[in-house]
């Protein structure tokens, strides 16, 4: 388990992440999201050990990970953009990851390569962009690492090489047991890839918890009546945002489904529509509550 | 077997869950016999292994499923009975719809023939 405790950074002088408080469960694929600028990829590599947090302790099971080559043995990190120097192949850089990290698999890593098409041997600079994060995805996943952690490796990769990689990360936590995390300013990018999740926005958590929970607790809901409403009605239910539309309620509800569509029945609509929030609409809904919204700034900048 | 939305606005799990009932009733899967590994159906899923291991669970706290410690998870004997009775629940969702289309115009009398003529289909499929 990864554990994050009162975690600050801040560069020069500005907070970038202020006390992050986090827990990563083993064997879990962790979806870091976020607004531009939120902090995801400073999170990111304070927990691959790459800065120092300025305050707070961050622990990969119990042991800390900064300055700890013990538990760096551990982590493969893919950076947003991998950098190969201009002569190195696939399998030059194989034969150095296998120095550095006991448990590289020289052949997994070979075998990788040639499943997707790239040619090992190859200077990797000489590749296009979507094929060095290939390149540098497997090299991660042939160090057999407990810990995979991806700086929006998914977003900009072909359905298909997506789907591919996607399975190969569930095959590495099936099969050992690893824990991965991801992090992406696009929600659609983690939803299908994550089963937990944590939103950040201005270097705070907004949010965290399993992606399925978020899609079975908050629902959209569109309600009319025949004769005129009166506020009282919807009482009972935890409503999170409300506007009206003609005679038509838009509403925001957290709870459980069967207990929201039974109240809001009880009320007897003439008109009912219930939907699961989106992964996105959730995003919006919740940084719309931190004031962080598409519309324009009111009064705009002058 | 199962086919799955991954972008859908309802959740993974609940998508499994229910299609594995609906597969229990139709008997595609019969009591007894085992599912899918939760390994073999998040690779042809694309699905994360977590979330299909938590559908199996909630499948196995609702009696439908029993899993057997290395083994896997199987369909249980009580599998249909209790799939029929958390149906019964749904059946107001029947009331809503019919409320939905007499708005609209429908006659009662039409909603009734529609319902008679899935009976006769249900009636059918079960001689044969």
């Amino acid at each position: 388990m990864i554990t994050l405790k009162n975690v600050t950074k801040s560069f020069d002088n500005k907070a970038v992440l202020s006390d992050i408080d986090l827990e990563i469960k083993n064997g879990s694929v962790y979806g870091i999201a976020g607004s531009n600028g939120a902090g995801k990829s400073t999170l990111l590599r304070l927990i691959a050990g790459i800065y120092k947090p300025d305050k707070g302790e961050i622990t990969a099971d119990k042991a800390p990970v900064w300055e700890n080559p013990a538990v760096k043995g551990r982590i493969a990190f893919v950076p947003e953009e991998p950098y190969f120097p201009s002569v190195v192949s696939i399998k030059s850089s194989a034969e150095s990851y296998k120095l550095l990290y006991p448990s590289f698999d020289f052949d997994k890593c070979l075998t990788l390569a040639m499943d997707s098409g790239l040619d090992y041997r190859k200077p990797v600079s000489s590749f296009s962009k979507g094929m060095k994060r290939q390149a540098a995805l497997i090299l991660a996943l042939s160090q057999n690492a407990d810990y995979l952690f991806f700086d929006e490796t998914f977003d900009g990769l072909d359905p298909v090489m997506r789907t591919r990689f996607k399975n190969l990360i569930n095959e590495e936590v099936i099969s050992r047991g690893a824990t991965a995390v991801v992090t992406s300013h696009s929600l659609r990018e983690l939803e299908d890839v994550c089963d937990e999740l944590v939103i950040l926005h201005n270097g705070s958590v907004v949010y965290e918890n399993a992606v399925d929970m978020i899609k079975s607790s908050y629902f959209k809901v569109q309600i009319a009546y025949d004769g005129p409403k009166r506020e009282e009605d919807f009482e009972g239910l935890e409503i999170l945002d409300k506007s009206k539309n003609n005679s038509v309620f838009e509403l925001i509800i957290k709870g459980g489904r069967a207990e929201v569509t039974e109240k809001l029945r009880a009320t007897e609509p003439a008109l009912l529509d219930i939907m699961p929030l989106s992964l996105e609409e959730f995003f919006v809904y919740e940084l719309k509550t931190q004031g962080y919204t598409a519309e324009p700034v009111k009064g705009g900048l002058r | 077997m199962y086919q799955i939305d991954l972008l859908s606005r309802v959740p993974i799990y609940e998508q499994i869950i229910t299609q594995t009932k609906k597969l229990i009733a139709a008997g595609v899967l019969k009591p007894g016999e085992a599912l899918p590994s939760v390994r073999s159906l998040s690779m042809s899923l694309h699905a994360n292994p977590n979330t299909v291991a938590r559908a199996f669970t909630e499948l196995d706290r609702e009696g439908v499923i029993c899993t057997v410690q290395g083994k896997g998870c199987f369909v249980t004997e009580a599998a249909k009975q209790i799939i029929k009775k958390k149906s019964k629940e749904r059946l107001s969702d029947v009331s809503a719809l019919c409320r939905e289309l007499i708005a609209a115009g429908i006659t009662k009398d039409e909603i009734i023939a529609e319902i008679n003529k899935i009976n006769t289909d249900a009636q059918k499929k079960g001689e044969n």
